[in-house]
């Protein structure tokens, strides 16, 4: 396993000792180095298309019905629960837990559909399950990934509450109040928490939550840079049609909005890969305005031009700052 | 350890998250180890510049705020002569964009990189070159390909991107430089899945010449040094040759199929992109610099070996998808032990 230097660490602990921060007598910590996010990112997408793989063996083999499938997801949760803990600092069985997870949550998620035949309840339940892996699973990247996951349970679930079955023809059937009430109930507790997390970071890291609350943090910010559209005014019945509505314009908007909140959290966390999600996210939105045909070409070539000299402006004032406190 | 805080904010003008010697998951190891209360962290972030100064957050959203601005006025020019195409006559529409690429130009002259003024006009110089190429085939009609258009942008905008020496803008160019190769080798933009199983319309020779461009410029990224001056850069090259590659080898995978057997193109392909992952594996560990490289050479042969074998899915039923699922788990799991293993020797050297 890789380490962060040991002088690096003993520099730190001394700093805090002479400070009567830390105590003198612990031995000293052999700390892991962080994973990088490509190397995450593709034990993230083995494990996925191995649980896929392994749900539909299950279905094949065992063949169960509606509570079986509930059943066995549940015990394969447990089956990665005893494999996460079990063997600490081994990713071949990590990876296992992983499968087993996904393919649980899978199993899970098909039974209590089929049990209840209620997407809404689907979406709750699979909502609870989420924080449930979030606060007991023993892996980083397990609890990551449920936080991320229980955010777009969130989101699906609320909208399904609210728009019930307008889900898919919003801009037919919805009006801008209503979408807007979605909007805010599904994105501003997100946003809230978020808010409060990067803020208060120091508390929660001096508690036994700061795993809980660092997965929170990264799967949250994913959600929020990338998740607008689960709140935004769909169409798939006619498609994109010429006769769209003039607020349109706003979906796109809160997104870039939200996009550029979790950019400034990334940087105060100092996470590069979060920033780089979080400029995918605004670039995706702001491409989407290229698609509300609702809105002349004229007026949105006004409305980018006079957005990008005041931001260009307001850029330059703020770089003036910055060099008039430089000391000489 | 380096305390990060920089006392001088001119410093900061270039705002970085790379003085993050410590990463967040390994303070938090640090804080459960030492049991350090709200105090101990705060003190532990003080020491290794874990948060950013008041200075640097201000450079981030200057320098945020006008790059975004530059890029909405690029998207504002180009989307203000689509909507006056009609009204406009053929000189005024040429007169208004080549005054835009001439001004931004200028501006790049009065305020040169490495300042953040110069670079931003000179991204929209390239941006708005690329507006008169395209308003050029449409007015005179040349009957040219629409790759021809990007190919002769990116050309041609190579100037303003070897003045810039900036990652965004060499960025944005390989952006421009993907769509015409992906534009030759046969995506279309009305579906991507479409055209990526539509293995008649494709031709493997053109997919092999995406591979080998994007190759080149990895190889031109990594070694000469100052050109994109960002590492982010050389690794947007290099994941779009493995894309490629992917895209050529999921195709040759599949190319037998029906048919029944694989056709030599489709055996060549499939041995090009063996080639090319050795040889890349090869250069990454003789280098001993980043484990990146290395980890597109793992994610593309768990994917193509996970292709090959789904292809056995039709006859093997459930022991073929036991057997993907088993690969799947013990391939990506050697991988990733590998490449934490190569990473720590590495940072030791």
């Amino acid at each position: 396993m890789t380490r962060v230097a040991p002088e690096k660490v003993a520099a730190l602990h001394a700093m805090l000792v002479e400070r009567k921060l830390a105590n003198a007598d612990a031995p000293p910590a052999e700390l892991a180095r962080e994973r990088p996010w490509f190397v995450s990112l593709l034990l993230g997408a083995a494990g996925w298309l191995a649980g896929l793989f392994a749900l539909v063996l299950l279905a094949g083999m065992l063949e169960p019905q509606e509570k079986g499938f509930i059943i066995y997801g549940l015990l394969l949760q447990v089956a990665a629960f005893f494999l996460y803990s079990a063997a600490t600092d081994s990713p071949f069985f990590d990876q296992l837990a992983l499968m087993a997870s996904i393919a649980g949550q899978l199993s899970f998620a098909f039974g209590v559909g089929d049990a209840t035949d209620s997407p809404t309840a689907t979406g709750a339940s699979l909502l609870v399950l989420q924080v449930l892996i979030l606060l007991v699973m023993p892996s980083q990247l397990a609890r990551t990934l449920a936080a991320l996951f229980a955010a777009v349970a969130w989101a699906v679930t609320l909208r399904l509450a609210i728009l019930g079955e307008s889900m898919f023809s919003s801009r037919a059937t919805v009006g801008l109040g209503t979408m807007l009430v979605l909007w805010f109930v599904v994105w501003l507790p997100v946003i809230v928490l978020l808010y409060t997390l990067v803020r208060r970071e120091t508390r929660w890291m001096a508690s036994a939550m700061r795993e809980r609350g660092r997965a929170t943090v990264i799967g949250l910010a994913i959600a929020a840079a990338l998740g607008q559209p689960l709140t935004a005014q769909w169409d798939y019945g006619g498609g994109l049609n010429a006769t769209a509505y003039a607020t349109d314009w706003l979906w796109p908007l809160l997104g870039v909005g939200v996009a550029a909140c979790v950019g400034y959290w990334a940087f105060q966390l100092r996470s590069r890969a979060l920033l780089g999600v979080a400029i995918v996210g605004a670039l995706g939105h702001l491409s989407h305005f290229y698609y509300l045909l609702g809105t002349t070409l004229l007026q949105k070539s006004f409305a980018m031009l006079l957005l990008g000299g005041l931001l260009i402006a307001l850029g330059r004032r703020l770089r003036k700052g910055v060099a008039a406190e430089a000391p000489p | 350890l380096r305390n990060t805080n920089r006392k001088n904010p001119r410093r900061a003008l270039v705002p970085t998250i790379k003085s993050a010697h410590v990463k967040r998951s390994e303070l938090d190891a640090f804080a459960k180890h030492y049991n350090l209360g709200t105090e101990g962290v705060e003190a532990a972030f003080a020491f290794v510049g874990a948060r950013p100064s008041r200075a640097e957050v201000q450079s981030f959203v200057a320098r945020s705020l006008t790059i975004a601005g530059a890029l909405l006025i690029a998207a504002g020019v180009v989307f203000f002569v689509a909507a006056n195409w009609q009204a406009m006559g053929i000189y005024g529409r040429f007169v208004l964009v080549e005054v835009f690429v001439l001004l931004t130009a200028a501006l790049a002259i009065r305020k040169p990189p490495p300042r953040i003024v110069g670079r931003a006009a000179l991204l929209l110089a390239f941006i708005g070159s690329g507006a008169l190429f395209a308003l050029f085939g449409q007015t005179y009609q040349t009957g040219a390909d629409l790759y021809e258009l990007f190919v002769t942008w990116a050309l041609l905008g190579l100037p303003f991107a070897f003045a810039a020496s900036w990652g965004p803008l060499w960025g944005v160019w390989l952006l421009v430089v993907n769509t015409a190769l992906g534009l030759i080798a046969g995506f279309r933009p009305d579906g991507l899945l479409g055209t990526f199983f539509s293995s008649g319309e494709l031709v493997h020779s053109e997919l092999v010449l995406c591979i080998l461009a994007n190759l080149a410029l990895w190889a031109v990224f990594t070694n000469l040094t100052g050109v994109a001056n960002a590492r982010w850069v050389s690794r947007l090259a290099l994941t779009a040759a493995f894309g490629f590659a992917c895209w050529a080898g999921v195709l040759a995978t599949f190319g037998g199929m029906g048919a029944g057997d694989f056709s030599l193109a489709d055996l060549l392909v499939l041995a090009l992109v063996v080639g090319l992952c050795v040889g890349v594996a090869r250069h990454a560990l003789l280098l001993k610099a980043d484990i990146y490289p290395l980890s597109l050479v793992a994610g593309t042969t768990i994917l193509l070996v996970t292709t090959g074998l789904g292809r056995m899915l039709v006859e093997g039923g459930l022991l073929t998808l036991a057997l993907l699922a088993a690969w799947l788990v013990v391939s990506s799991t050697i991988a990733a032990r590998r490449l934490m293993e190569y990473s720590a020797e590495w940072r030791l050297e």
